[in-house]
């Protein structure tokens, strides 16, 4: 393989103004064919009266048309600036027949610069297993599986990758499978909704995960998806014809265990070398992650276990929405990233998560033993990671107070200044749903009647209630209202696909509701005690119209 | 190609299935075992055709386990340097395209592709592959094509090829 530059014509002082390109990057071309026509400015001889006269070269303007002088593949094709700077219009890869017979000869040419599953692409050289490879090869699983580059050529398609990226206006997002996207066990079940799976005689069930349809589905135009599992690759490959059967969203883009055998931990480089501005993972273990800030930790999906408490069956298991809130978490890391000029994924995350609870003081009652600092306490480093102040004690300003429900001081007091008194499972779940939840369902007194389904848009909620009835206590007069808006997207939008209507409502219901400003918190936090009879109103009205005033 | 060949195989046995219907188990376990695996020396075991012999077992010090040596001829999928094979094309990008045959995936360099061959980054689903000058032959997603295989390599549970296609009778097959 050899390059040959295509260089402007050899005139001295020449500047060039303006290039047109009859030809494409990565086209084919022979020689003699038509690359460019050259506007130029050309210095005329110096000897010109004019220019004796006024002791400066004179320009004349000039058009040229350049022809190739090779045939090749074009590779680079440079604007009239890059050319002015490097004196080169474009490049042509040449391409030359391979030489078949693998002799020490070729093999001693070829610098072995790409390598897929341990051969040179180009020449097809084994470097032996024993000995190290002169130049350690980097993954770039961007451009594609088991494939590996020296170091400028996976700069080079990182790079690349990230053009088109900016161009399609997407992000990359990491998924991990097991326990994010799906939960399996060995052997079958009697459980509703799953799959059973056979791989080399054994039985498997698996569970996607609710609401895995609406997550990929509305974020496809936003996100290009990657599953990264340690599961082996017949697991997965058995997993993603059950979450991808037409591989709309994913295409070949699995990595797996095989993928990188012997690797306990997970990195973003398999994907991309250098540059991780661009790219998000969800995943529900942070171990395998050492120190990514690229990563969103999800609630761990568990639907084959039966000795949840009463409330953890709730909110998990067939009652697990975190796809459904993440969707929304991601849909508003990429509008912001694509909103930047010199814009970070990793930035936008943590400003976020400071957010969430931005204006919340939260104290604990009965919650953190005493022989801990209470600032160790897992639920006050993630109650402050969200954005909360966390009090020892509770004062005037305290907001919320997270109680076990016993009689402790905290608790009397909290009750005597109207604090709202919240199980604790209002924090964390706000916490895993980045989303600071509507109060009125997590109070000690309701939290045994809660129900986490009237979080979710009416038309979603009808949707997922097939199969499985709804309570009954989420048909109230609320519905109606916001039957008579879905009904009238329906006709609005006749032409769409039957199939896709469902979804394209709930995204249209969805994405009317943006996330809260940062105004709005601190407003929240300061609600008046006043009233504080009640308990302070959800920020987010819009989204939880359905419930939040009914269930008071 | 695929090759009918006579192999070897230990099993370990333990010792609860020491009674009548040890062939019988001895002959699933090995099918179990081999179908459908890798060896680095002989390919990939597509089936096991016939039990040739079953040899005296061993009694294990420790544990009371028995190990069986078993011959048996199988049909085994070992494809080798400068091989043509027909293959179903999985992907296609800028730097080549990667096609699959059972269980060997394989990649096709771009500077193994036959030069009158440019690529469509923007076609959609996927990117393809064009011929110059016969624009209805395609590398695309899901067609199929004919190549050469320069380098095999079994790596763990998989079997790759690095291979070309660069020669007159290589490229897509039209059926
Ligand atoms: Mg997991
Ligand atoms: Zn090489």
């Amino acid at each position: 393989m050899s390059e040959i530059p295509i260089k402007p014509p050899q005139i001295p002082n020449l500047v060039i103004k303006q290039i047109t390109w009859h030809v494409k990057l990565n086209e084919f071309i022979e020689e003699g064919h038509d690359l460019c026509t050259l506007i130029c400015d050309v210095p005329e001889s110096s000897s010109s009266l004019l220019s004796q006269i006024i002791h400066m070269p004179v320009y004349k303007t000039k058009t040229f048309k350049i022809k190739s002088t090779a045939s090749g593949s074009l590779y680079v094709l440079n604007s009239a600036e890059e050319a002015q700077q490097t004196s080169i219009l474009c490049k042509i890869r040449q391409k030359t027949l391979p030489n078949f017979s693998i002799g020490a000869d070729s093999i001693d040419k070829c610098k072995h610069e790409m390598e897929f599953g341990g051969m040179c692409a180009f020449c097809g050289y084994r470097s032996n297993e024993n000995e190290q490879a002169d130049i350690e090869k980097l993954h770039c699983g961007v451009t594609g599986r088991n494939l590996k580059f020296n170091e400028d050529l996976a700069v080079a398609l990182e790079h690349k990758k990230k053009q088109k990226l900016l161009k399609e206006k997407k992000l990359l997002l990491v998924l991990d499978l097991d326990h994010t996207l799906l939960h399996t066990i060995k052997g079958s079940s009697a459980k509703p909704n799953i799959h059973q799976i056979n791989i080399d005689g054994i039985v498997f069930s698996t569970r996607l995960r609710p609401h895995l349809d609406f997550f990929l589905e509305n974020l496809k135009d936003k996100y290009e998806f990657f599953v990264y599992t340690k599961g082996s690759r017949k697991y997965a490959h058995q997993m993603m014809k059950l979450i991808d059967p037409h591989k709309e969203y994913f295409g070949e883009r699995l990595i797996s265990q095989d993928d990188e055998p012997g690797e306990s931990g997970k990195s973003l480089k398999i994907l991309l070398p250098k540059d991780n501005t661009m790219v998000l993972i969800l995943d529900d273990t942070h171990e395998v992650w050492p120190d990514s800030p690229n990563l969103v930790i999800a609630d761990r999906f568990w639907y084959f276990y039966d000795e949840l408490s009463d409330i953890d069956k709730k909110i998990m298991g067939e009652n697990d929405h975190l796809l459904y809130f993440m969707k929304d978490l991601l849909a508003n890391i990429h509008d912001s990233f694509y909103m930047q000029e010199t814009a970070d994924v990793k930035n936008i995350l943590k400003q976020i998560q400071g957010n969430v609870l931005l204006g919340a003081k939260i104290a604990f009652s009965g919650m953190i033993p005493i022989d801990i600092q209470p600032e160790m306490h897992p639920l006050w480093q993630a109650a402050e990671r969200y954005g909360a102040i966390c009090q020892r004690e509770v004062t005037e300003e305290t907001t919320h107070l997270i109680s076990d429900g016993s009689l402790t001081k905290k608790f009397k007091q909290a009750k005597r200044m109207n604090i709202p008194v919240l199980h604790r499972t209002w924090l964390s779940l706000s916490v895993s749903y980045w989303y600071w939840l509507p109060e009125s369902q997590f109070t000690l007194e309701n939290i045994n009647n809660l129900d986490i389904r009237s979080l979710l848009p009416t038309s979603l909620m009808r949707q997922l209630s097939i199969g499985s009835p709804v309570p009954s206590k989420s048909h109230t007069s609320g519905e109606s209202e916001s039957d008579s808006d879905s009904d009238l997207i329906d006709s609005k939008s006749d032409s769409s696909s039957s199939s896709n209507k469902n979804m394209a409502d709930c995204a249209r219901e969805v994405n009317s509701t943006s996330i809260d400003s940062k105004e709005n918190k601190q407003e929240k936090g300061a609600v008046k005690r006043a009233n504080a009879s009640q308990i302070p109103k959800p920020a987010k009205k819009v989204k939880f119209q359905d419930n939040s005033e009914l269930k008071i | 190609m695929f090759f009918i060949l006579s192999l070897k195989k230990n099993l370990k046995l333990t010792p609860e299935y020491l009674g009548k219907r040890i062939n019988k188990h001895l002959a699933n376990l090995l099918n179990s075992a081999v179908e459908g695996s890798f060896d680095t020396k002989f390919g990939y075991i597509v089936k096991v055709l016939k039990h040739e012999k079953i040899g005296e077992g061993k009694v294990q010090d420790s544990s009371g386990d028995v190990l069986f040596p078993l011959l048996y001829k199988a049909l085994v999928f070992m494809p080798y340097k400068g091989e043509v094979v027909d293959a179903m094309v999985s992907q296609v990008m800028e730097v080549g395209f990667t096609a699959t045959l059972g269980p060997m995936s394989m990649f096709v360099a771009a500077q193994n592709i036959a030069a009158d061959y440019y690529l469509e980054p923007e076609a959609r689903p996927h990117p393809r592959w064009v011929n110059k000058t016969d624009p209805s032959k395609t590398i695309q997603v899901g067609g199929d094509v004919r190549l050469r295989i320069m380098s095999v390599r079994v790596n763990g549970n998989e079997m790759m090829g690095v291979c070309e296609m660069s020669e007159a009778y290589l490229g897509p097959i039209t059926v």
